[in-house]
């Protein structure tokens, strides 16, 4: 109702620079007012959600405004970053005390989009992407086993993305990627003989590049890949853009080297914050 | 764009559903077999989930399956089945596998008889100077070489012999002999097998090197004798082989199975051996004797005697069963033992801790070699002749 609200009155007059930033307090203070009114407790997500939907269409009509040529090309490209989160699944089959959990990590590169209509666009780029995973054991014997791994994936994501809105707009994208498992790192605690021997406890700590074994890892990396970002044309050349994504992996990452094998796939999320140019 | 919508939703399910199924695996620690067959799925797939040299052994396991089915398939369509073809065919299940730990124990479920058959049972005896250790005849003629003195004797399950040899001037050799690893037990045990040990290592062997010949000033070189010792209680290696190291004994690096893929290890993580309170300063020469029959903890203790400085080992080269196991730890390292032979009709003994040297190099299935080298000679035993002990004090005695 707000927003709408918002619409009228930049229709009735059309803003200047200072209007749209007195119109933008005016209307955020009075969107308070009314949510203070209505005695709703606990919406202030929602009443957050308003007040950010409104700052996206005040900068939306600034845009216009200054540059009325909204793009002035079909391509853009740039760059984002953010944090990834990755679950691995795994069937750990009767080995039920192992216990895989998600971790996080980083996901940084390029982007680079084409728009072949208003509504339509590919979106692709070449990204690295942490796929980062714990394990740790709950077996009464052993409790001190953990490893933390970090695992380090080129991605090139292509997806079709369909999006509603002009210059601010509230996009959904759906495509594949190929990838490759770059690198890995692993720290953690092992069992050692030593203990068994010695009773010391002692160096079990490990903190390593991970080896890669050329008989069980699969280092190709293939899915899925889909999402949900908003992008926003802020001035002539520039839009940014904020994305949620995943990446849901297709292929095992053990090649298939025995019979009964147990698959074991990542799944990763990613937020990430990017910023292009129109070409 | 809505007609654009649902069709990609559906393909996104679709796509979705690409990823492998789960499978559904039994444990093979304990499974409950009613034939033939299943026992043999249930032995086969313990081993393919939790033996611990897949990395390296070069038996096609699957192929092995492949083979060996349709002959227990087969046991289950008839009446009578021999020990003998049971035997038979698990024979060739492991026959080749690296592990000479591994013993595979299992009922004929028509006759109801036991049996086992192991990788090694072929390997080692094929090899040229493979021989039976003639522990009694060479005691013999320990108690009888010039000048020895205190020739003691323990009773009990593992036998345990020590004695004074003569050495350069005034000095002597203090040897010891023990024909497996569990002197620990012996001591609490408080069994007749202690008091050799106590002359040895002194009154009180459990906490090292005391008031025993090892650390008397009289004695100038130890020999200790693992010909024919069957290995046995990891905890002796520190408390009475970690005594005779000056200091930390680093023997390499060692290694579990952290999953059920055939490839799934832990890091390696340093494998090192304390020794007690009470050690040798390493001014002592010390020489090990290894045969062919030297297995497992007499294996660790020759890599422990190579890494110590003044210390060799002199012989031959070992059985190859150099990467221990603990029972009851296959739900603990998803390796090792596994099955009931009593309740399942099963039981398979194998190793659980990977165990490499410094340089990486694993000894399992290929055995310890000597600094060394000096063959059993079966007829200068006849003719009342030690020719592995005559080498150690030979070395003792002349530095080469």
């Amino acid at each position: 109702m707000t927003t709408k609200l918002h619409w009228r009155s930049w229709e009735a007059s059309p803003p200047t620079i200072a209007n749209n930033l007195l119109t933008y307090l005016r209307m955020n203070a009075k969107n308070s007012l009314i949510y203070l009114r209505m005695n709703i407790k606990g919406i202030i997500l929602a009443a957050v959600l308003c007040s950010a939907t409104s700052a996206f269409c005040q900068t939306e009509s600034l845009g216009n405004r200054l540059f009325p040529a909204q793009a002035v090309s079909q391509w853009n490209a740039g760059l984002a970053g953010g944090i990834s989160t990755n679950t691995i699944d795994i069937d750990v089959a009767y080995a039920s005390d192992l216990r895989y959990a998600s971790s996080n990590g980083f996901n940084a590169g390029a982007t680079v989009a084409y728009h072949p209509t208003g509504w339509l666009s590919f979106n692709s780029g070449v990204l690295m992407v942490q796929k980062n995973w714990s394990l740790s054991r709950h077996n009464a014997q052993v409790t001190s086993v953990k490893t933390n791994a970090t695992n380090n994936y080129i991605a090139l994501p292509l997806a079709m993305e369909i999006s509603m809105g002009r210059t601010f707009k509230v996009c959904g994208f759906f495509g594949g990627y190929v990838g490759y498992w770059l690198s890995g790192h692993r720290e953690g605690k092992s069992l050692s003989v030593s203990y068994l021997v010695s009773g010391a406890s002692d160096d079990m700590n490990y903190d390593e590049d991970y080896q890669f074994n050329t008989v069980r890892d699969n280092r190709f990396d293939a899915g899925l890949t889909y999402g949900v970002a908003l992008r926003c044309d802020v001035a002539r050349l520039l839009q940014i853009s904020a994305e949620l994504r995943w990446y849901y992996g297709l292929t095992d990452l053990q090649k298939n080297y025995m019979e009964n094998l147990l698959p074991r796939y990542n799944t990763t999320r990613t937020i990430s914050l990017g910023v292009s140019y129109w070409l | 764009m809505k007609k654009y919508i649902l069709p990609l939703v559906a393909l996104l399910l679709l796509l979705s559903s690409c990823r492998k199924e789960k499978l559904e695996i039994v444990n093979p620690h304990h499974r409950r077999v009613d034939n033939f067959t299943q026992q043999f799925e249930a032995v086969w797939t313990g081993i393919d989930y939790g033996y611990l040299f897949w990395d390296r052994d070069t038996v096609d396991w699957d192929a092995r399956h492949d083979e060996l089915l349709p002959i227990f398939q087969d046991f289950d369509s008839r009446r009578n089945v021999s020990d003998d073809e049971v035997a038979m065919a698990y024979q060739q299940l492991v026959r080749g596998l690296l592990d000479h730990h591994m013993q595979v124990s299992v009922r004929n479920l028509l006759t109801g008889h036991e049996f086992s058959v192991d990788p090694a049972i072929f390997e080692v005896p094929s090899r040229p100077y493979y021989h039976y250790t003639y522990l009694y005849n060479q005691i013999d003629i320990l108690k009888s070489l010039p000048g020895i003195t205190d020739f003691t004797e323990g009773t009990g399950s593992t036998r345990v012999y020590t004695a004074l040899l003569p050495g350069t001037g005034d000095k002597k050799i203090a040897y010891l002999r023990f024909t497996n690893f569990y002197l620990t037990y012996q001591c609490y045990g408080n069994y007749n097998g202690w008091l050799p040990l106590r002359k040895f290592f002194g009154n009180d062997p459990i906490n090292g090197v005391t008031d025993g010949w090892a650390g008397s000033d009289d004695v100038e070189a130890i020999i200790i004798d693992v010909r024919g010792n069957g290995g046995g209680m990891l905890q002796d290696l520190r408390t009475f082989m970690g005594a005779l190291a000056p200091s930390r004994l680093d023997l390499g690096y060692s290694r579990t199975k952290e999953g059920l893929g055939r490839l799934d290890y832990s890091a390696w993580t340093p494998f090192f051996i304390d020794p007690p309170a009470n050690h040798l300063d390493g001014s002592k020469k010390i020489v090990l004797l290894t045969d062919v029959n030297s297995v497992s903890c007499s294996e660790i203790t020759a890599l422990m005697v190579q890494a110590i400085p003044n210390a060799v080992v002199i012989g031959e080269r070992t059985y190859g069963a150099t990467c221990p196991l603990i029972d009851g730890g296959n739900d603990m390292l998803y390796s090792g033992v596994f099955g009931d032979l009593e309740k399942y009709g099963y039981y398979v003994y194998t190793s659980n801790f990977d165990l490499v040297d410094k340089n990486f190099y694993s000894h399992e299935g290929v055995g310890v070699e000597p600094d060394i080298e000096c063959l059993f000679d079966i007829e200068a035993l006849a003719d009342g002749h030690d020719n592995q002990l005559d080498r150690a004090l030979e070395f003792i005695r002349s530095g080469k």
